[in-house]
């Protein structure tokens, strides 16, 4: 059948598809990068053969390592100066401080941003278990919702990272930018592919509200370096999809829960996260492409709390007084 | 988890705007950023040795593969290297940039030129 004119993208999706041109390029650079390391310094090739350690995969065995230090509680970076004597909560707020915040959101914003000052490292990095302790006990007490480093026994590649600017993701096949909310939003457009878990519904009659905002306030993790990513599939596909994430911006206190719902950023962006256009707009406005970020599970087994924007003082919980320390 | 200690020295966002264009699934586009950090992390580490006396690489290798998050190489190198590390890798990341630049230009210009002859053909 003949094709119209206005058909002619069907040529350009073709040769867009066919990514194997850059893939068997990529390969070949690496091989010859590879080559010349081992020709020009052979005690590099005979260090990574003693350790069985082939550096196409040395991430995957930094995360190993990394990893265990977490489980086992430990930090395992070895620089001293990178870790801060920890402040206990109630050295950092008082039962007092906290009971009138919930009166005044500026001074809710303000205890967790000292605290943050007290309690997170200059330069971004891994938390150890003690620090992500002290800050799940603190935002907990002044959000009112439980959070989680851990969760299930499932953890994120780091807690304290860097957040960047993601596009809009396609929920159904057939959608447009037209339909992604306010008009503010539309500028980010639409991610050219799917995100890791695909469309968030096959058809637009199956797409609902409750997805509608998981594109929404939707959040973007470092799955694919999980150190057992690979290896403990479907399971962990599963679990983190949709999964409910709380982000807060470091430098306001400003916090939004959000849904996992793409994989990345590539470790080479400088970045540990994404944000969709409403989430970044919420933490740091329209114009807040880059920022550092906490990121804790929400522990909602009954799933009641929303996603979007933390009303502080808006769920209520003081279980986590300075009384019980 | 997952660090490398000279992660944060990297940043190459117009790669990741080109695999975005270019890969429609996320499989794909997770294989090409796998790629692109390979080769990253070989051109970094040959940098490294380039500038490093011999005397230490064994100890620096032994370092990285031991813990390779640990940021704590970076004080070592710059005691021994002849400028900081971090003036060495703006130098590598230019290179890296202009190297998969090159291989994402073509790409693109395969993809413009079948747009063009089809204009022209109508």
């Amino acid at each position: 059948m003949k094709r119209s004119p206005a058909q002619t993208y069907h040529d350009i999706f073709k040769e867009k598809v066919s990514f194997e041109y850059l893939r068997n390029k990529l390969k070949l650079k690496n091989l010859e990068a590879e080559e010349r390391l081992f020709n020009d310094f052979p005690k590099a090739k005979k260090n990574f053969e003693s350790k069985k350690i082939r550096l196409k995969s040395i991430r995957a065995h930094s995360a190993k390592l990394l990893g265990a230090g977490i489980l086992s509680g430990s930090f395992l970076l070895s620089t001293p100066s990178a870790t801060k004597s920890l402040p206990e909560p109630h050295e950092i707020y008082s039962y007092s401080d906290l009971a009138d915040a919930f009166d005044n959101l500026k001074v809710k914003n303000q205890i967790l941003t000292d605290t943050f000052k007290k309690v997170l490292p200059d330069s971004v990095r891994p938390l150890s278990r003690d620090e992500e302790k002290v800050l799940e006990y603190v935002i907990k007490d002044v959000t009112g919702i439980p959070i989680k480093a851990s969760l299930e026994g499932e953890h994120l590649n780091t807690s304290f990272g860097f957040i960047g600017a993601e596009q809009h993701l396609r929920r159904f096949p057939g959608d447009s930018i037209m339909h992604h909310g306010e008009d503010k939003y539309k500028k980010s457009d639409l991610a050219p592919g799917l995100g890791a878990w695909g469309y968030f519904a096959k058809s637009k009659d199956e797409f609902t509200e409750s997805l509608a905002e998981n594109e929404k306030w939707y959040a973007v993790v470092q799955t694919l370096y999980l150190p057992d990513w690979s290896v403990r599939q479907p399971y962990l596909k599963n679990w983190y999809k949709y999964r409910k994430v709380m982000i807060i911006n470091t430098g306001n206190g400003n916090a939004v829960i959000c849904s996992i719902a793409d994989s990345g950023p590539a470790a080479w962006t400088g970045k540990h996260y994404g944000g969709s256009p409403e989430v970044m707009d919420y933490l740091g406005g329209t114009k807040y492409k880059k920022g550092k970020v906490l990121v804790f599970f929400v522990d909602d087994p009954q799933n009641k709390i929303p996603l979007g924007p933390i009303e502080y003082g808006g769920i209520l919980s003081m279980s986590n007084t300075i009384v019980h320390i | 988890m997952s660090k490398i200690f000279f992660d944060h020295l990297i940043e190459l966002e117009d790669i990741k705007s080109y695999i975005e264009d270019v890969s429609e699934n996320f499989e794909e586009k997770e294989d090409l950023w796998n790629l692109v950090d390979e080769f990253i992390n070989h051109k970094v580490l040959i940098t490294i040795l380039t500038n490093l006396d011999t005397e230490y690489h064994d100890e620096f290798l032994l370092m990285f593969l031991d813990r390779p998050y640990d940021t704590g190489i970076i004080d070592y190198l710059d005691d021994r290297l002849p400028c900081p590390l971090c003036e060495l890798i703006i130098e590598t990341r230019s290179k890296v940039n202009q190297e998969l630049g090159e291989i994402f230009e073509i790409r693109f210009k395969k993809k413009n030129s079948g747009k063009v002859m089809k204009k022209s053909k109508n």
